[in-house]
Protein backbone atom coordinates (compact mmCIF):
# COMPACT_ATOMS: atom_id res chain seq x y z
CA UNK A 1 0.00 0.00 0.00
CA UNK A 2 1.71 3.49 -0.71
CA UNK A 3 1.47 6.65 1.30
CA UNK A 4 -1.38 8.42 -0.83
CA UNK A 5 -3.11 5.33 -0.49
CA UNK A 6 -5.62 5.74 2.44
CA UNK A 7 -4.61 9.58 2.27
CA UNK A 8 -7.79 11.19 0.89
CA UNK A 9 -7.73 14.22 3.22
CA UNK A 10 -5.46 16.39 0.52
CA UNK A 11 -2.46 17.49 2.49
CA UNK A 12 -0.85 18.68 -0.61
CA UNK A 13 -2.32 22.05 -0.20
CA UNK A 14 -0.35 24.20 1.52
CA UNK A 15 -2.46 23.75 4.55
CA UNK A 16 -1.15 22.72 8.23
CA UNK A 17 -1.59 19.03 7.51
CA UNK A 18 0.80 19.31 4.13
CA UNK A 19 4.14 17.33 4.85
CA UNK A 20 5.61 17.46 0.95
CA UNK A 21 9.03 19.59 1.85
CA UNK A 22 9.87 17.35 5.05
CA UNK A 23 12.84 15.19 5.95
CA UNK A 24 12.48 11.73 7.07
CA UNK A 25 12.90 13.15 10.77
CA UNK A 26 10.31 15.85 10.75
CA UNK A 27 7.70 12.93 9.27
CA UNK A 28 8.42 10.65 11.52
CA UNK A 29 7.98 13.41 14.51
CA UNK A 30 4.93 14.71 12.91
CA UNK A 31 3.56 11.43 12.43
CA UNK A 32 4.35 10.68 15.68
CA UNK A 33 2.49 13.87 17.13
CA UNK A 34 -0.49 12.82 14.45
CA UNK A 35 -0.43 9.40 16.32
CA UNK A 36 -0.65 10.88 19.56
CA UNK A 37 -3.74 12.97 18.77
CA UNK A 38 -5.39 10.72 17.21
CA UNK A 39 -5.52 8.15 20.09
CA UNK A 40 -6.46 11.09 22.31
CA UNK A 41 -9.36 12.39 19.80
CA UNK A 42 -10.62 9.08 19.40
CA UNK A 43 -11.12 8.37 22.87
CA UNK A 44 -12.46 11.56 23.34
CA UNK A 45 -15.12 11.53 20.89
CA UNK A 46 -16.16 8.02 21.83
CA UNK A 47 -16.88 9.01 25.03
CA UNK A 48 -17.99 12.10 24.73
CA UNK A 49 -20.41 10.76 21.87
CA UNK A 50 -21.66 7.65 24.03
CA UNK A 51 -22.50 10.08 26.91
CA UNK A 52 -24.57 11.85 24.51
CA UNK A 53 -26.03 8.96 23.11
CA UNK A 54 -27.06 7.82 26.67
CA UNK A 55 -28.75 11.77 27.48
CA UNK A 56 -30.31 12.01 24.23
CA UNK A 57 -31.84 8.38 24.35
CA UNK A 58 -33.02 8.99 28.26
CA UNK A 59 -34.84 12.96 27.15
CA UNK A 60 -36.00 11.36 23.77
CA UNK A 61 -34.49 13.93 21.77
CA UNK A 62 -34.31 11.86 18.71
CA UNK A 63 -32.32 14.19 16.50
CA UNK A 64 -30.16 14.98 19.25
CA UNK A 65 -29.78 10.63 19.55
CA UNK A 66 -29.16 10.65 15.47
CA UNK A 67 -26.30 12.86 16.08
CA UNK A 68 -24.62 11.10 18.76
CA UNK A 69 -25.23 7.73 17.07
CA UNK A 70 -23.79 8.98 13.88
CA UNK A 71 -20.75 10.72 16.12
CA UNK A 72 -20.48 7.47 17.61
CA UNK A 73 -20.40 5.25 13.94
CA UNK A 74 -18.11 7.52 12.94
CA UNK A 75 -15.51 6.59 15.70
CA UNK A 76 -16.16 2.88 15.22
CA UNK A 77 -15.30 3.56 11.83
CA UNK A 78 -12.29 5.08 12.35
CA UNK A 79 -11.33 2.40 14.63
CA UNK A 80 -11.95 -0.23 12.11
CA UNK A 81 -9.71 1.46 9.61
CA UNK A 82 -7.40 1.81 11.92
CA UNK A 83 -7.13 -1.78 13.03
CA UNK A 84 -7.76 -2.89 8.81
CA UNK A 85 -4.56 -1.04 8.09
CA UNK A 86 -2.29 -1.15 10.65
CA UNK A 87 -2.84 -5.43 10.09
CA UNK A 88 -2.60 -4.84 6.74
CA UNK A 89 0.98 -3.65 6.95
CA UNK A 90 1.37 -6.44 10.05
CA UNK A 91 1.92 -3.47 12.57
CA UNK A 92 -0.65 -4.39 15.03
CA UNK A 93 0.44 -4.58 18.70
CA UNK A 94 1.98 -7.67 19.03
CA UNK A 95 0.30 -8.93 22.73
CA UNK A 96 -3.32 -7.31 21.23
CA UNK A 97 -2.75 -9.17 18.09
CA UNK A 98 -1.88 -12.36 20.12
CA UNK A 99 -5.29 -11.95 22.76
CA UNK A 100 -7.59 -10.84 19.84
CA UNK A 101 -6.10 -13.32 17.46
CA UNK A 102 -7.07 -16.76 19.53
CA UNK A 103 -10.02 -18.59 17.60
CA UNK A 104 -11.92 -18.74 21.07
CA UNK A 105 -11.91 -14.79 21.06
CA UNK A 106 -14.55 -13.88 18.41
CA UNK A 107 -16.88 -16.78 19.94
CA UNK A 108 -16.32 -15.63 23.28
CA UNK A 109 -17.01 -11.94 22.10
CA UNK A 110 -20.13 -12.70 20.19
CA UNK A 111 -21.65 -14.73 22.57
CA UNK A 112 -21.49 -11.51 25.33
CA UNK A 113 -22.77 -9.89 22.92
CA UNK A 114 -25.38 -11.95 22.15
CA UNK A 115 -26.54 -12.23 25.86
CA UNK A 116 -26.20 -8.75 26.75
CA UNK A 117 -28.37 -7.67 23.53
CA UNK A 118 -31.37 -9.80 24.90
CA UNK A 119 -31.06 -8.33 27.90
CA UNK A 120 -30.51 -4.54 27.06
CA UNK A 121 -33.98 -5.07 24.74
CA UNK A 122 -35.81 -7.37 27.26
CA UNK A 123 -35.03 -4.58 30.32
CA UNK A 124 -33.80 -1.68 29.09
CA UNK A 125 -34.87 1.13 26.22
CA UNK A 126 -33.97 -1.12 22.89
CA UNK A 127 -32.70 2.23 21.62
CA UNK A 128 -29.60 1.44 23.79
CA UNK A 129 -28.65 -1.01 21.43
CA UNK A 130 -25.88 0.84 19.15
CA UNK A 131 -24.36 1.17 22.50
CA UNK A 132 -23.83 -2.55 22.49
CA UNK A 133 -23.40 -2.60 18.91
CA UNK A 134 -20.55 -0.47 18.10
CA UNK A 135 -18.30 -1.61 20.82
CA UNK A 136 -19.50 -5.77 18.81
CA UNK A 137 -18.56 -4.33 15.78
CA UNK A 138 -15.07 -2.83 16.76
CA UNK A 139 -14.41 -5.90 18.53
CA UNK A 140 -15.38 -8.00 16.52
CA UNK A 141 -13.44 -6.40 13.71
CA UNK A 142 -10.18 -6.62 16.00
CA UNK A 143 -10.29 -10.19 16.16
CA UNK A 144 -10.58 -10.89 12.31
CA UNK A 145 -7.92 -8.36 11.39
CA UNK A 146 -5.92 -9.39 14.99
CA UNK A 147 -5.75 -12.95 12.97
CA UNK A 148 -5.28 -11.52 9.43
CA UNK A 149 -1.59 -9.28 11.39
CA UNK A 150 -0.70 -12.98 12.77
CA UNK A 151 -1.15 -14.44 9.74
CA UNK A 152 0.81 -11.94 7.75
CA UNK A 153 3.67 -12.24 10.26
CA UNK A 154 3.97 -15.89 9.90
CA UNK A 155 4.34 -15.45 6.18
CA UNK A 156 7.02 -12.79 6.97
CA UNK A 157 8.80 -15.11 9.11
CA UNK A 158 8.38 -17.62 6.79
CA UNK A 159 10.07 -15.85 4.37
CA UNK A 160 12.84 -14.98 5.93
CA UNK B 1 6.34 16.70 24.53
CA UNK B 2 4.77 14.52 22.78
CA UNK B 3 3.94 12.48 25.84
CA UNK B 4 2.22 15.30 27.04
CA UNK B 5 -0.42 14.46 24.28
CA UNK B 6 -0.89 10.90 25.54
CA UNK B 7 -3.33 11.20 28.64
CA UNK B 8 -4.94 8.27 27.76
CA UNK B 9 -3.39 4.45 29.16
CA UNK B 10 -3.22 2.39 26.18
CA UNK B 11 -1.57 -0.66 27.79
CA UNK B 12 -2.08 -3.89 25.49
CA UNK B 13 -4.79 -2.14 24.11
CA UNK B 14 -4.96 -1.89 19.97
CA UNK B 15 -3.38 2.08 20.10
CA UNK B 16 -0.54 0.48 22.54
CA UNK B 17 2.99 0.94 20.83
CA UNK B 18 5.42 -0.09 22.95
CA UNK B 19 6.38 -3.73 21.83
CA UNK B 20 6.78 -2.36 18.22
CA UNK B 21 10.13 -1.75 16.65
CA UNK B 22 11.09 1.62 14.93
CA UNK B 23 10.12 1.02 11.26
CA UNK B 24 6.89 -0.32 12.78
CA UNK B 25 6.20 2.52 14.75
CA UNK B 26 6.72 4.82 11.89
CA UNK B 27 4.30 2.73 10.16
CA UNK B 28 1.46 2.45 12.68
CA UNK B 29 2.50 6.09 13.24
CA UNK B 30 1.97 7.38 9.67
CA UNK B 31 -1.56 5.49 9.25
CA UNK B 32 -2.64 6.84 12.74
CA UNK B 33 -1.57 10.54 10.72
CA UNK B 34 -3.46 9.69 8.04
CA UNK B 35 -6.62 8.74 9.35
CA UNK B 36 -6.43 12.06 11.84
CA UNK B 37 -6.70 14.28 8.91
CA UNK B 38 -9.83 12.52 7.66
CA UNK B 39 -11.45 12.21 11.48
CA UNK B 40 -10.87 15.63 12.41
CA UNK B 41 -12.65 17.20 9.26
CA UNK B 42 -15.46 14.53 9.71
CA UNK B 43 -15.78 15.67 13.06
CA UNK B 44 -15.84 19.19 12.63
CA UNK B 45 -18.13 19.41 9.98
CA UNK B 46 -20.08 17.04 11.40
CA UNK B 47 -20.40 19.24 14.51
CA UNK B 48 -21.00 22.13 12.74
CA UNK B 49 -23.87 20.66 10.81
CA UNK B 50 -25.28 19.62 14.11
CA UNK B 51 -24.43 23.28 15.90
CA UNK B 52 -26.33 24.98 12.37
CA UNK B 53 -29.20 22.21 12.81
CA UNK B 54 -29.90 22.42 16.16
CA UNK B 55 -30.26 26.59 16.15
CA UNK B 56 -32.35 26.46 13.00
CA UNK B 57 -34.67 23.80 14.61
CA UNK B 58 -34.15 25.48 17.92
CA UNK B 59 -33.23 22.23 19.48
CA UNK B 60 -31.24 23.98 22.56
CA UNK B 61 -29.08 20.17 23.26
CA UNK B 62 -28.62 19.57 20.07
CA UNK B 63 -26.38 22.92 19.17
CA UNK B 64 -25.27 23.03 22.72
CA UNK B 65 -23.67 19.67 21.22
CA UNK B 66 -22.84 20.84 18.01
CA UNK B 67 -21.00 23.30 19.38
CA UNK B 68 -19.02 21.58 22.13
CA UNK B 69 -18.06 19.16 19.79
CA UNK B 70 -17.12 22.07 17.31
CA UNK B 71 -14.80 23.44 20.24
CA UNK B 72 -13.06 20.31 21.01
CA UNK B 73 -12.62 19.71 17.12
CA UNK B 74 -11.03 23.32 17.46
CA UNK B 75 -8.66 22.48 20.56
CA UNK B 76 -7.31 19.07 18.86
CA UNK B 77 -6.21 21.53 15.62
CA UNK B 78 -4.79 24.30 18.09
CA UNK B 79 -2.99 21.15 19.90
CA UNK B 80 -1.36 19.88 16.83
CA UNK B 81 -0.64 23.42 15.75
CA UNK B 82 1.15 23.94 19.16
CA UNK B 83 3.09 20.50 19.25
CA UNK B 84 4.21 20.88 15.25
CA UNK B 85 5.21 24.49 15.67
CA UNK B 86 7.32 23.09 19.13
CA UNK B 87 9.21 20.86 17.50
CA UNK B 88 9.82 22.45 14.10
CA UNK B 89 8.01 20.21 12.00
CA UNK B 90 5.04 22.90 11.02
CA UNK B 91 4.67 22.51 7.38
CA UNK B 92 7.13 25.13 6.22
CA UNK B 93 4.93 26.63 3.24
CA UNK B 94 2.19 27.10 5.77
CA UNK B 95 4.43 28.05 8.61
CA UNK B 96 5.45 31.12 6.10
CA UNK B 97 2.49 31.76 4.85
CA UNK B 98 0.51 32.37 8.11
CA UNK B 99 3.48 33.90 9.75
CA UNK B 100 3.53 36.99 7.50
CA UNK B 101 2.85 40.09 8.92
CA UNK B 102 -0.39 40.82 5.95
CA UNK B 103 -1.90 37.08 6.97
CA UNK B 104 -2.01 38.33 10.76
CA UNK B 105 -3.45 41.59 9.96
CA UNK B 106 -6.42 40.21 7.43
CA UNK B 107 -6.96 37.58 10.31
CA UNK B 108 -7.04 40.31 12.81
CA UNK B 109 -9.86 42.40 10.69
CA UNK B 110 -11.88 39.30 9.95
CA UNK B 111 -11.91 38.18 13.79
CA UNK B 112 -12.99 41.83 14.69
CA UNK B 113 -15.47 42.19 12.24
CA UNK B 114 -17.29 38.82 12.93
CA UNK B 115 -16.84 39.02 16.75
CA UNK B 116 -18.74 42.61 15.96
CA UNK B 117 -21.90 40.98 13.80
CA UNK B 118 -21.66 38.06 16.88
CA UNK B 119 -22.13 40.86 19.75
CA UNK B 120 -25.10 42.56 16.90
CA UNK B 121 -27.01 39.77 16.56
CA UNK B 122 -27.09 38.67 20.34
CA UNK B 123 -28.10 42.68 20.67
CA UNK B 124 -30.84 42.15 18.43
CA UNK B 125 -31.69 39.14 19.27
CA UNK B 126 -31.75 37.74 15.85
CA UNK B 127 -31.41 34.12 17.01
CA UNK B 128 -28.90 31.36 16.80
CA UNK B 129 -29.03 30.16 13.20
CA UNK B 130 -27.92 33.25 12.60
CA UNK B 131 -24.85 32.95 14.96
CA UNK B 132 -24.36 29.55 14.17
CA UNK B 133 -23.78 31.34 10.49
CA UNK B 134 -21.58 33.85 11.50
CA UNK B 135 -19.46 31.16 13.36
CA UNK B 136 -19.19 28.66 10.51
CA UNK B 137 -18.08 32.02 8.50
CA UNK B 138 -15.23 32.80 11.25
CA UNK B 139 -13.85 29.32 10.80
Amino acid sequence: MTNNEYNTAEPKNGGLFDERDFDEMQQTENYRIGFRLFKACYWFMYFFSMSAFVFAVNTGDTAFTVYSAALMAAATVFHIAYSAKVSAKGVMNPKYAVAMGKPSAPVIYAIVLIIAAFSVAYTAKPAALPLLAMPGAMVLCDCFFARRNNKILENLTKED
Amino acid sequence: MSDRVNTVSDEGTLFDDSNLDEMQKTENYKIAYRLMQNYWIVSFAASLGAAYWGSAADNRALSAMGFLACLLAILFRLEYSLNVSKKGVMSPKYAETMAKKGSLVCAAVLMGFVGAICIAALVCHWGGTTLALFVLAEL
